[in-house]
This record gives structure tokens, sequence and C-alpha cells, in this order.
């Protein structure tokens, strides 16, 4: 699974390098993503801008990773392109997840 | 380009000259899904918009992961026929399999999973119902007939 984590102490950058999250790696991107998700720390910043094709499966590898998250910690969603803001949308999920627009963050 | 592509992972057949159609046959493996849809993008990718064919991957990976995760046996999994037409109103998309029948509602509109608790699964059905029109099931003997339509233009 080729995820990359910047931990800049304010905040938990994931740049999620795969160009899929479909049945055959929401499994693996969820368990690789777990431990970084599950313990306190810093606010996340997840930024999805190469992910090119996400399905119901990987929209749940999200989902779950939100739902471990300790108490108090944020999650953002960065960076979705056409086909992945396609189903956050049409499953109402833009609606739950904090989705920002642009890039996951700002040079400098 | 017009081609019949043999191999272990799968059989591809694609038409992009007159009315272009893609056909492929796999077994119901996530990773055979895969490779379907990355033929499909290579063969209609060229003909048809980015929105049309993004929303055709997604319903196809729906129903075929469907299909991937309700195989009847472990052993020997489903295999699955895909054949796409390009048409004047958009594709027309037909499937069948040998895998175990669908439920019978499954052509019935539904609604989304409960928010509250957030709910990870139950959105494959949904979304397939919500990017087709005119989706129809049958049940003959030990296969699943699967046809639909995904209009050229988003609803």
């Amino acid at each position: 699974m080729n995820i990359l984590l910047d931990d800049s102490g304010d905040e938990l950058l994931i740049r999620v390098l795969e160009t899929r999250i479909d049945a055959a790696a929401a499994g693996q991107f969820k368990d690789s993503l777990r431990p970084h998700v599950a313990a306190p720390g810093p606010n996340i910043v997840m930024d999805l801008s190469r992910v090119d094709f996400l399905d119901s499966s990987g929209l749940g590898a999200v989902i779950a990773l939100r739902k471990i998250l300790p108490e108090g910690r944020l999650m953002r969603l960065a960076g979705l392109t056409p086909n992945v803001a396609r189903v956050f949308r049409l499953t109402r999920m833009d609606l739950v997840f904090d989705i920002v627009s642009g890039p996951a963050r700002c040079a400098g | 380009m017009r081609g019949l592509i043999m191999g272990g992972r799968g059989k591809t057949y694609c038409r992009t000259a007159g009315r272009p159609t893609f056909a492929h046959s796999l077994r119901a493996e996530p990773f055979r899904v895969r490779e379907a849809l990355a033929a499909m993008s290579c063969c209609l990718g060229p003909r048809i918009a980015d929105d049309l064919l993004g929303r055709a991957e997604l319903v196809l990976a729906e129903i075929m992961n469907n299909i991937t995760e309700h195989g009847p046996w472990r052993a020997a999994m489903p295999f699955i026929h895909v054949r796409v037409d390009l048409t004047r109103r958009g594709l027309t998309i037909a499937l069948t399999d040998n895998g175990t029948a669908l439920p019978d509602d499954c052509i019935n509109p539904r609604c989304l999973p409960d928010t509250t608790p957030m709910a990870e699964g139950g959105f494959g059905w949904y979304l397939v119902q919500d990017l087709t029109a005119s989706l129809a099931y049958r049940r003959a003997g030990r296969r699943n007939f699967l046809s639909f339509e995904i209009p050229a233009e988003a609803a």
C-alpha cells in the first residue's frame, strides 16, 4: 500500500498514492492506516488527489477510519478527484465528512 | 482496433470502429475485476466522456464485487461475462454470471443506509440504482442476467 505520512506536529498529512481504492485494495488501505488514525495525535488531513477511483468498499474503508478516531481528533479529506467526489456526493457522505477543496496543504 | 485477446486472466473483445463494443470474461476475483475495468477504460475511454466512463466503472465495480463477495464456492469462483455497447443514449450493458442468485429486491429502489451509527457498507446497490436506468434482473437456471443503461448525461 503506497501511503506517505507527513506529521508536522500540529497536523498529520496522509498522502494516499494509490490510484484505486477498490475491493482489491480497501482492506489493506484500512489496515495500513488504522494504527496511525486510532491513536491520539494531531488532526488528520487525508490527501486523495492521486486516487482516481473509489468504490463502495473504498468508501467503507474511509468511513471505518473516521469511526476509529479517538475523541477530539478530527479527519478532513482533501483533493477529491471527480470519480471520488461522485461517490461521496451520491451517498451523502459529503455532508458527514469535512471535505476541503484545493490542495491538502498550502506551500510554506 | 478490433481484436480478441486471450489470456489466462480473462478474455477481452474491443471494437472501436463503427459502434464501439467492449466485452470481457473474467473469474469473479477482486484483481480480475480491476483488470476488466482497466480494459474497458482502455477500449472505450477514448470514445466517451470521462464522466460517463467514471459512472460505468463505478456501477460495474459494484456489481462485479457483489458477485465476487457472494461466490458460492471458494474453490471455484463464478465466471462473469460483461458486454458494453456505446449507443446514442449512453452505454447499454449486459452481464451474466453463474454465481448465487441476487436478492429479489435488487432492482427495487432502495434508501441509503443509516448514518446513526454510520454504516460502512450497504452503499453498493444504492449506487447501482442511482446511476443506471432500465435495470433488469432475471435468474434462469444457475445463471444471473442483468442489463441496464447508463445515460450519456448524468441525472
